[in-house]
């Protein structure tokens, strides 16, 4: 049984669908993630998981029950929102005793729950404070406790982390996804940030108006992306439309706007023209001409460097072919003259063209 | 301050300036409040002597007594149902849809830019038809519909500075909306609460001209302050007036130092 | 915020009690008097109907007119006044620290929440014929009768003055204090005197203020009835005093009602214009 199940759910302002029939199931334990532009409709989804806005259309449900038409505080779930919320005029302690007091827990009780609770975020020593008294990432804390000591179903996240700086980011991400596994809670968490979904998720959930473009576990979303959309969104990349020229046993050869590349042949093509995709950072450049195997090396010319500290990005116009994006570490030092107008080669393993589907 | 902008003489002439209007404005309110202590049968400045005589006078005369009892009475009647009405039109007004909110906004506002002669005017007129001029059916209402615009708009203040994902929070942690409003939304906005009652006490305390039209027999305050003034100038008129001096500059004080004027004090960070 | 706030009609269930009692207390009553500016009043019986004889009567009764102009001009006077007196006042707070400027609000505010009746007393006590000025003048033997402070226009308007300043300061302030100082500081910089500005930019910026301030004090002053009875005794009428009069001594609802109504259309008037120059002002 799912933790939460939405089936076919439709919300709609007006005469737009902010989110278009859609089908979701989070399972007992995962972190799934939703991803998406903004005004996607991944804010309307939680706030429909949370009880917060009323689908026209469909059904919701939590722990098997179906809580369509239940208010939110009879939902029994966790949230936590991007500016905290926390309540100003009550101690961090009041705070996360609230949702145990509006269920009549037992005083007693409640003490040792709240103490637990600030201990799993490392807040045991903060419990008198004033919510203005804390950081950013310590109020992002307390209210994780808030949410988590009420024991809920599932754990909602509206970006959380979307009023922390990067540093801050980086670190409650791996703190959030610790104690996630930890206490084994089924968790569907918010984000625009790519970087952050793919770090974190067992399952991610592209969206695009309102719909649900593509599911998967982070590497497939990234490597295996089922749409141009998805493709463009998750990460850079060069897209190029190709077509069929050749094929041999185990590859096929495309000619992608004017650059030859293979690509493998399991690897299905429907009718004769793709769209391929080619990571920018799978692009190896050469200095020299050099063919290797299971590669196909073209010659082209530097037309930009950008100097990102660990990477750098190069766009490289391939002769009588598309300017095409690559991504180097910034390990070889200087091995590369990255002087615009400098001729260059690009190998390009047939592993690395990806064939998006159709 | 802003330095380099304006020199000091300019600035100097402006302090000077600003510190004799101010001094308009408090002066004549400090020459009643020493006058109100003379021990005589007459005002003068300063007084020859000093004393709590008039202050006695005041406390034991009837008049006076009853004149205060029924202010005091309307005024306490009429801040606690201002304070529930006004503070349900703001919720309703910062709750409802975006369209028409400015409109029922105006509507909920629009006593104040009424002169109160002609609000006056109107409801002696129906506590005519009613007949319920002079008393406390006509009074309370009356002051009501000049309180509960304040009270709409300071606790509307307070409302729209009010994160409601805050109540938002309250409820997925098992607050109905009823308790998530009374356990938080209310306590954060007490500042905005606290204003609409202290201002609806004080204009309820100091109303005139609409009570004058209704009140015949009955007296408030101000009524029986501008009959007697009418009559003479007695230094009871003074002890008096500094009495409710003192209680609505002790409001007053409590709303500004509190910085709930104005918008959350912002303005004077 | 606005996802939740975009609304939810059910809440404006909330506005009836207050709405309510509008009703009762507000929109019925100026109906009728709306109703009864167009009735007849003839041997102390009113008749209701369309008539226009009370608009009439206000009209060319020579009196009605007269002091209704009277009141515009005691409006502006007050108005004039409150601009020269709060303006540097406004000036000076923008200016201020945190803590001075609290203070100078604090000044500034605490006179809206003092009974008008309180303060004048204090200035009768002050201008009265045996008022301190008086009392002390002829003490020193520089005048033998007192001066006449009261009970003459001046009088009236320093008392309303000290009332409405208040109303004035604040827009002021609010347009002063929204000015963004950088404005100054280029023109500063760009070799323009103290003077020229706050002639040329400061002044100009905080016309909307000016413009709201000033309709304001107008419409509370054409409002006036207190004041001018303490401290005009009989010599200064106005509008609103006469209205009290029609109807507490006369009776005459009708001709008080067609006054009411003079007085609201002449305070639209002054909104609608405000609302023109605030349009100019750009504000
Ligand atoms: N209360 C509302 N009234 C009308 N339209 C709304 C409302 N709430 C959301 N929408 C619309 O629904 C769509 C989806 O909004 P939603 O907030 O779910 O997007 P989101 O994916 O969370 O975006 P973001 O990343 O910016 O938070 C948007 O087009 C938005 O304008
Ligand atoms: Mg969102």
């Amino acid at each position: 049984m799912s933790t939460v199940e939405l089936r076919k759910v439709e919300k709609r302002y007006g005469s737009v669908a902010a989110v278009h029939s859609l089908d979701l199931a989070i399972e007992p334990g995962e972190f799934v993630t939703l991803l998406g532009p903004s005004g996607c409709g991944k804010s309307t989804t939680l706030r429909m998981v949370a009880g917060f806005v009323q689908p026209n259309a469909g059904t919701i449900e939590i722990g098997g029950k179906d809580v369509t038409g239940i208010p939110p505080h009879r939902r029994e779930v966790g949230l936590v929102f991007q500016n905290y919320a926390l309540f100003p005029h009550m101690s961090v302690y009041k705070n996360v005793e609230f949702g145990l007091k509006m269920r009549g827990v037992d005083p007693s009780e409640r003490r040792s729950r709240v103490e637990e609770a600030l201990g799993l975020v490392k807040l045991g020593d903060y419990s008198e404070r004033m919510p203005a008294q804390l950081s950013g990432g310590q109020q992002q804390r307390v209210a994780l406790a808030r949410a988590l000591v009420i024991r809920p179903n599932v754990l909602l996240l509206d970006e959380p982390f979307g009023a922390l700086d990067k540093q801050l980011r980086d670190h409650m991400r791996i703190e959030l996804r610790d104690l996630q596994r930890k206490l084994n809670i089924s968790t569907m968490f918010v984000t625009h940030d790519q970087d952050e979904a793919l770090s974190m998720s067992d399952r991610i959930v592209v969206m695009s108006e309102g719909t649900v473009c593509q599911v998967g576990g982070p590497n497939a979303i990234y490597e295996k992306p089922n749409s141009r959309f998805v493709a463009d969104f998750m990460g850079r990349s060069n897209l190029f439309e190709a077509r069929q020229v050749d094929e041999s046993n185990d590859a096929r050869t495309l000619d992608a706007e004017g650059l030859l590349l293979n690509a493998d042949k399991t690897q299905e093509l429907n009718g004769g023209n793709a769209i391929v995709m080619v990571r920018p950072e799978k692009i190896e450049l050469l200095e020299s001409e050099t063919n290797r195997d299971g590669s196909v090396t073209v010659g082209g010319k530097i037309m930009s460097s950008v100097y990102l500290g660990s990477t750098v990005q190069y766009e490289v116009k391939v002769e009588d072919g598309p300017t095409v994006l690559v991504v180097r570490q910034n390990v070889e030092d200087g091995s590369i003259s990255a002087q615009p107008g400098s001729p260059v080669f690009l190998s390009i393993p047939h592993n690395a063209v990806y064939i998006i589907p159709q | 301050m802003r330095e380099g902008y304006g020199s000091p003489w300019p600035h100097r002439a402006l302090v000077v300036f600003s510190l004799l209007v101010i001094f308009f404005l408090v002066a004549p309110l400090a020459i009643l409040v020493i006058q109100s202590f003379t021990n005589e049968s007459y005002l003068s400045f300063p007084p020859p002597s000093f004393g709590f005589r008039w202050y006695r006078e005041v406390f034991t005369s009837s008049d006076w007594r009853d004149a205060v009892g029924l202010s005091v009475l309307i005024a306490i009647l009429v801040t606690p149902l201002s304070l529930i009405l006004g503070t349900l039109a703001a919720f309703g007004l910062d709750r409802g849809p975006m369209r028409g909110r400015q409109s029922l906004y105006a509507v909920m506002i629009s006593p104040m830019v009424l002169p109160h002669i002609v609000l006056g005017l109107g409801i002696f007129r129906i506590a005519l038809q009613l007949n319920i001029e002079d008393t406390l059916l006509a009074f309370v209402p009356a002051h009501l519909t000049i309180t509960v615009p304040f009270v709409v708009i300071s606790v509307g203040a307070s409302l729209q500075t009010f994160n409601v994902t805050l109540e938002e929070a309250a409820m997925s942690l098992g607050a109905s909306r009823w308790r998530a409003v009374w356990h938080i939304t209310l306590p954060v906005i007490r500042p905005g609460l606290i204003a609409g009652a202290i201002f609806s006490f004080i204009i309820s305390f100091d109303e005139f001209i609409i009570t004058f039209f209704l009140a015949t027999y009955e007296q408030t305050l101000p009524l029986e302050m501008f009959s007697t003034l009418m009559f003479q100038v007695k230094p009871s008129i003074a002890a008096i007036s500094t009495l409710t001096l003192a209680v609505t500059a002790a409001l007053t004080a409590m709303l500004m130092f509190r910085g709930q004027i104005l918008g959350g004090g912002r303005i004077v960070k | 915020m606005s996802q939740t706030q975009g609304g939810n009609s059910k809440a404006w269930w909330l506005l009836s009690p207050g709405v309510g009692l509008y009703i009762l207390t507000f929109f019925i009553p100026l109906a009728m008097l709306l109703v009864l500016s167009f009735a007849k009043f003839e041997n102390s019986v009113t008749t209701i109907g369309f008539f226009f004889d009370n608009y009439v009567k206000i009209m060319t009764d020579g009196i009605t007119l007269t002091i209704f102009y009277r009141t515009v001009q005691l409006a502006l006077m007050i108005t004039v006044s409150c601009l020269v007196l709060g303006y540097p006042v406004a000036v000076l707070m923008r200016r201020s620290g945190p803590r001075a400027r609290l203070w100078l609000l604090f000044f500034i505010v605490s006179p809206l929440l003092t009974s008008i009746i309180v303060r004048n007393v204090a200035w009768v006590l002050i201008l009265g014929r045996s008022g301190i000025i008086n009392d002390t003048l002829i003490d020193w033997g520089w005048i033998s009768t007192p001066l006449p402070l009261m009970y003459n226009t001046f009088g009236v308007v320093l008392a309303v003055v000290h009332v409405y300043l208040s109303f004035m300061v604040l827009p002021l302030f609010g347009a002063l204090i929204a000015i963004d100082s950088s404005i100054e500081e280029a023109a500063s910089s760009l070799g323009a005197s103290p003077l020229r500005v706050f002639l040329t930019v400061t002044l100009p910026l905080s016309l909307p203020g000016v413009t709201a301030g000033c309709t304001l004090v107008f419409i509370l002053s054409m409002g006036i009835y207190l004041t001018p009875v303490i401290m005009g005794g009989n010599f200064v009428l106005t509008l609103p005093m006469l209205i009290t009069d029609s109807v507490r001594n006369l009776y005459n609802w009708p001709v008080a009602s067609a006054m009411a109504l003079m007085l609201l259309a002449a305070i639209g008037a002054m909104v609608l214009l405000s609302a023109r120059v605030q349009k100019m002002v750009g504000g």
